[in-house]
């Protein structure tokens, strides 16, 4: 009883003031939680730059689409989740991390009707008599989705339900999301933001039907945050978020927006023109870049990097793509949702307009629902919370479980119908990589705002990108490669201005990740505003063939029967490369894409351990991946 | 007999017989029925579900489908709780069981504690604060173990020769400080942690595989594992008792509830 007379004495306190005195408010935060003690640099300190990983992308029992599906775990697990403690999924079993502990971790709640949820599912709470909390929280099923629908409906008109909307609820949730990221974060060893996910959903005006395209963005903030947030209840236009991210900067209030799943925009995250139709302008691809220097590139909704239809000619793009709109089984449409077709928009738009509102860098994340992600394919649990929860239900093994063969499965059951539209096509990805001086969030937050990130699908591969006019001729022997890199040209994310009429030197340098798969090969890929090539530059057996830039097959395999790799690969591949199709008068974006060997993929593993055959529709292995922000290149005037 | 009939309890049992006949025979020709009681707040509800779904309001063959479906599910309900369907349903228990879970959890008030018998309660849980064995070391990596260097660099190595300008670059530190076993498997396998634990102090030895290729290492320093004063930490154990009590006290109530409870379960067999 005492959690909800805090909780209701805490409401009256903040409905004594008015939105205007909360839009200008600031969080207090402690200020020791976030700045390093005496100023000083912590021990890790490296000038040349430390990889660090970190998942930015994680929802809480206060998020309305987590609690609908029993998730009841707080940010607290969620970041004790990250440091390696052990935690609770809503069905039952235990939740540890792959791979260790995580360098840096950001609760990013759903700001819409944050934490209404859980006080409408509260016996006495004032929000618990309102008539569809009564409905979401029966036992009635067509009830329960009929007034959960209603929330989502909302979130995405942009229309408030009038009894649910609660400011001062969703203000004082959003204040303690924020102090325990302050309690979590220790500069030097784990760090955290204060973050929020703007839930904006486009609706198909012709059809009329639930389905849209996901313009979800994850918010950031560096080191203050405000007291109230901007949500798709203040405006569904993701412009009019920078706008409110501008306003709070001219204030003192640095943050950045990264949005993702754009796969699933249906073609409208990098269309070419505004959200409401009109064409782009320099001032549009400035504010966009001023506030969103980063797209989330890969997670468990799948890849957004490129789709085989926009790539026919990239043989690793058929890669863990995923096509259906949210909550629909509607297909969204390709082109305008992917970030390499982004690039080359962006390019064709900066040599005929003179602005680029592309140029971003890259991110991984897992945006699970049940505070802790399932980073590797032989542990994974999806994300959503009950409903995806067992095998069965994500459709690795026949439905419902203890059947034996595919063929038993109902298949007019709707278990049966999203496992096979949604879940089995989901995947246990992935992770952002940083390089950055030391672990804090000054160091951190400047690494995203430089885009030296990198993504990749779960594995800790670390990877490093830098291009330069020229580097010294044996930097790849020298022990110092890397202060000599960073000295001699740019590293991802940056711009190469080029002065030479041939190539520019590229140095690419991967290393695996020691309890992951080996690595198979380096490839850089190239965008220019009406094209792309993917290039293999450096390879476990061999080099890459100079006509096809293709390296040789080095026999790695998986057994079928065990799931265990076979073959050898590379634990260190580095090369410096030079692009054979060079033209100045082109402006360029390169990335590097770096694949380990085959490995089986989670529905593989389910179905071995279960003993039933793997299901038919989906890869039996996948080729865990990395990739870097780009380098853009301009010749000098 | 005329005796018995002139019995006072034989009266009342007699008239208890012709009530009971006459209840039955009132029962079967007019069966009793439960109330489906729709109120106005019902009403109230579905009208404004519809209204949130729609964006208009129900007309009134809307609202007369909806209380008609209203009152087929409480009426299907009633009638599934009557027979008992509740009980066996897995979906349902658990969320019953969630409900209830919900409404204990950090309901429970913790006392407070003195200094004194915190730090009584650390030294009985010293082990949990525990700070693992630290290693710090240097090494000089070579990423190909056939690499002729290797021997010829550990030779120059122990003659003092510069270790920064051996090997090849390394992708991470070449120097660690005070790294716990746990983080050196993480970084580099457990291969070259058991290295790194054999290898004698201030002495280049090698080759020593890892993960990522080829190592000579040389260990500097080894910190024994401790347990820090508990002034240093104060704070931190606090909170961790505070976390222990919370979910002591948790289980309490929920073993409380069981033990009001006559648990048998019976062999499989």
């Amino acid at each position: 009883m005492r959690k909800i007379i805090t909780a209701l004495a805490l409401s009256i306190a903040l409905a004594g003031c008015s939105i205007q005195d909360i839009s200008f408010g600031l969080i207090k935060r402690d200020a020791s939680a976030s700045k390093k003690k005496d100023g000083k640099e912590t021990k890790a300190y490296n000038p040349d730059r430390n990889a660090y990983f970190g998942d930015m992308h994680i929802h809480t029992r206060n998020s309305f689409d987590a609690y609908i599906f029993n998730v009841r775990k707080t940010a607290d697990d969620a970041y004790r989740f990250a440091k390696g403690e052990t935690v609770q999924h809503p069905a039952g079993f235990d939740m540890t991390i792959h791979g260790g502990p995580l360098d840096f971790y950001t609760v990013t709640d759903h700001g819409e009707y944050l934490g209404i949820l859980p006080l409408m599912n509260t016996p006495g709470h004032a929000l618990a008599d309102i008539p569809r909390a009564k409905a979401m929280f029966s036992t009635d099923q067509t009830a329960i989705l009929q007034a959960f629908q209603g929330v989502g409906s909302s979130v995405r008109s942009g229309v408030p339900i009038d009894d649910m909307y609660e400011r001062p609820i969703i203000s004082d949730t959003w204040v303690k999301t924020v102090e325990a990221a302050d309690k979590h974060n220790e500069p030097g060893k784990f760090t955290t933001f204060a973050a929020y996910e703007y839930t904006s959903v486009t609706v198909r005006e012709d059809e009329g039907t639930f389905g849209g395209g996901n313009l979800h963005r994850n918010v950031f903030f560096r080191d203050k945050a405000p007291v109230r947030i901007f949500t798709t209840l203040d405006s569904t236009n993701p412009e009019n978020l920078w706008t409110w991210m501008d306003g709070l900067r001219e204030g003192g209030i640095e943050s950045i927006s990264i949005p993702h799943n754009s796969n699933v925009s249906d073609g409208l995250m990098f269309r070419l023109q505004t959200y409401e139709g009109n064409p782009l302008s320099e001032a549009y691809a400035e504010k966009r870049m001023r506030n969103e220097p980063l797209v989330e590139v890969t997670q468990v909704k799948g890849t957004s990097e490129t789709h085989p239809d926009l790539s026919p000619n990239d043989e690793w793009a058929d890669f863990e793509i995923y096509t259906r709109l949210l909550a629909v089984y509607e297909v969204s449409k390709t082109s305008g949702g992917y970030v390499r077709e982004a690039y080359s928009r962006g390019l064709k738009l900066q040599e005929n307009e003179g602005y680029n509102p592309f140029r971003f860098g890259l991110t991984g994340a897992s945006d699970s629902h049940v505070v802790g992600g399932a980073y590797a394919e032989d542990d994974y649990w999806s994300k959503v919370g009950i409903v995806d929860g067992t095998p069965a239900l994500r459709g690795s093994i026949p439905f419902p479980e203890g059947t034996r063969r595919w063929e038993d499965q109902e298949e007019d059951n709707l278990a049966v119908r999203n496992a096979t539209e949604w879940f089995s096509r989901w995947g246990a990805s992935g992770l952002t990589g940083v390089w950055a001086e030391e672990n804090t969030r000054s160091s951190i937050f400047d690494a995203f705002r430089r885009k030296e990130t990198f993504a990749t699908t779960g594995p800790r591969i670390q990877v490093r990108f830098f291009a330069a006019d020229q580097f010294s001729e044996d930097i790849l022997e020298s022990t110092n490669l890397v202060k000599q890199a960073y000295q001699a040209g740019v590293t991802m994310g940056g711009d190469l201005i080029h002065s030479s009429r041939s190539s520019p030197e590229f140095l690419v340098w991967a290393i695996r990740d020691s309890h992951a798969g080996w690595l198979q090969r380096i490839q850089i890929v190239k965008t220019v505003a009406d094209g792309e090539k993917v290039y293999d530059v450096a390879c476990a057996y061999g080099t890459p063939d100079p006509e096809t830039h293709r390296c040789e097959d080095n026999g790695s395999s998986v057994d079928m029967r065990t799931c265990r790799p076979l073959g050898q690969g590379a634990a260190d591949l580095r090369v410096v490369w030079k692009d054979p199709d060079y033209d100045p008068s082109r402006k360029a974006a390169y990335y590097v894409r770096v694949l380990e060997n085959p490995t089986c993929r989670w529905s593989t593993w389910e179905a071995l351990k279960n003993g039933t055959p793997p299901r038919e529709d989906v890869p039996l292995t996948i080729q865990e991946r990395a990739y870097t922000s780009p380098i853009w290149v301009f010749a000098a005037d | 007999m005329l005796k018995l009939l002139r019995e006072p309890l034989v009266h009342f049992v007699g008239a208890a017989i012709i009530i009971f006949l006459f209840a039955s025979l009132w029962q079967t020709l007019f069966p009793s029925r439960d109330a489906i009681i729709v109120t106005k707040q019902d009403l109230r509800r579905m009208a404004s579900v519809y209204s949130s779904e729609a964006g208009t309001n129900p007309s009134l063959n809307d609202l007369r489908g909806m209380i008609n479906d209203h009152i087929e599910t409480v009426a299907l309900a009633s009638e599934a709780r009557r027979l008992g369907l509740d009980r066996d349903d897995v979906v349902v228990e658990r969320r019953l069981a969630q409900k209830m879970r919900f409404m204990i959890d950090d309901l429970a008030d913790i006392p407070n504690i003195s200094p004194a018998k915190l730090e009584e309660w650390y030294e009985a849980n010293r082990s949990e604060f525990k700070i693992p064995t630290l290693y710090s070391f240097n090494h000089v990596y070579f990423r190909e173990s056939s690499d002729k260097r290797i021997g010829n660099s550990l030779f120059e190595l122990r003659n003092g020769a510069d270790w920064t300008e051996k090997g090849d670059a390394f992708m991470l530190l070449r120097q660690y400080g005070d790294l716990p076993r746990s983080e050196i498997v993480r970084l580099f396998g457990a291969n070259f942690a058991d290295g790194i634990e054999e290898a004698p102090l201030n002495e280049w030895v090698g080759p020593q595989p890892s993960s990522l290729g080829t190592h000579l290492i040389r260990v500097e320093r080894v910190t024994p594992s401790s347990s820090p004063d508990f002034d240093e930490i104060s704070a931190q154990i606090k909170s961790k008792w505070r976390d222990e009590q919370l979910q002591f006290l948790n289980q309490q109530a929920i073993a409380e509830l069981v033990g009001r409870y006559h648990v048998e379960i019976e062999s499989i067999k």
